[in-house]
């Protein structure tokens, strides 16, 4: 009994931790990439080209660097929708096409940054 | 994490309160209609348990829908006689007098090391001491033997045992069943007398104690754990 009650304590504990740990390294990585194209509607609007390629390798470098992870915490559909969402909006910017890079913008931004809250431990989520 | 298992836990609670509700059957042999019910809640508990991408009410509504099916399903073969035998189908008689009726064994698809086997898991390793065989709605084959093969009973040989009723457990795990002992028109003091005669002072070092019709007390004591 004794030995019962420990593992579904330990279990319980290796769960919380899990989840509290996934979502805030999740938020944060969200955060950090969101930050990478945080200047590209202004640049895209501007039609700063090159500087907006910039901000495009420095956020594919990043979420290169953070994808291993997020493919063990979260849906690899999300994770493929991420990769296809950055190639069109590489290839809206490097043709200078100002009103789709802005659309595929802003798609990339929710669906970085929606993960998150997906994760988040919320009566909505559950349900 | 929390959100799976959360959606878990609430599955499963569901689908085990849903089992208690569909009641016993549900858990030894099944009819036709209530193994479709297990097989399908199994499958409807699982899916949305982990996909968190579907409502958990897509797994909960069709589950208490299931419920509520063979809720119905149960009241009709319960209360009508052609209703059950639509719901549940009717015994098949596959040996009569002795004799394999390989027409009914046909029907059911039923083949002769189908029988054999299901005849030596009754304990009849020979047909020919078989009389009649009956194929039960669940698929269980239930048998009667030749009279010559059939276990003596203590009428053949003009025995009248004593009465023997259900032994009433008393006290299980160290913790006292006064309901149970109430029952058995004993008290507290009358126990705690027989407990130490069997050598035992304290009622929480007693693993099982049940009386039998005769008001016998049988103890069983803790093991002592070093």
């Amino acid at each position: 009994m004794k030995t019962a009650i420990v593992i579904t304590v330990v279990v319980l504990a290796f769960i919380l931790a899990l989840d509290l740990g996934a979502y805030y390294y999740l938020k944060d990585t969200a955060m950090s990439i969101s930050q990478n194209i945080e200047a590209l509607p202004e640049k895209i609007e501007n039609e700063k080209w090159d500087t907006a390629t910039d901000d495009l390798n420095k956020a594919s470098n990043n979420w290169s660097s953070v994808k291993g992870i997020w493919a063990v915490l979260i849906n690899h559909d999300e994770i493929d929708k991420i990769d296809m969402s950055l190639v069109r909006l590489r290839s809206f910017v490097q043709y200078n096409d100002t009103e789709e890079a802005m659309a595929e913008y802003n798609t990339l931004k929710m669906l970085v940054e929606h993960i998150p809250e997906n994760q988040r431990f919320s009566l909505v989520n559950i349900f | 994490m929390l959100v799976i298992f959360t959606r878990a836990l609430i599955l499963y609670f569901l689908v085990v309160i849903v089992m208690r509700i569909m009641g016993k059957q549900q858990i030894g042999e099944l009819q036709p209609y209530e193994l479709v019910v297990a097989v399908m809640i199994a499958d409807l508990g699982a899916v949305p348990m982990q996909n968190t991408g579907i409502p958990l009410l897509a797994g909960i509504i069709p589950i208490l829908t299931l419920l509520i099916s063979q809720l119905a399903l149960s009241y009709i073969s319960m209360k009508s006689i052609r209703g059950r035998e639509l719901i549940c189908g009717t015994p098949t008689i596959l040996i009569e007098k002795g004799k394999l009726l390989e027409d009914q064994m046909r029907k059911e698809r039923y083949n002769i090391n189908d029988l054999l086997e299901a005849l030596r898991n009754q304990g009849y390793y020979n047909i020919a001491d078989v009389e009649y065989a009956i194929l039960e709605t669940n698929g269980t084959l239930s048998v009667i033997p030749k009279v010559e093969k059939r276990p003596v009973t203590p009428q053949d040989l003009n025995l009248k045992p004593p009465y023997e009723g259900l032994p009433l457990p008393v006290v299980i795990d160290g913790t006292v069943d006064f309901k149970t002992l109430k029952e058995a028109n004993k008290d507290f003091t009358w126990l705690k007398g027989q407990l130490k005669a069997f050598g035992i002072s304290d009622v929480s070092d007693v693993l099982l104690a049940s009386i039998d019709s005769n008001g016998n007390l049988f103890v069983q004591a803790k093991e002592v754990i070093k």
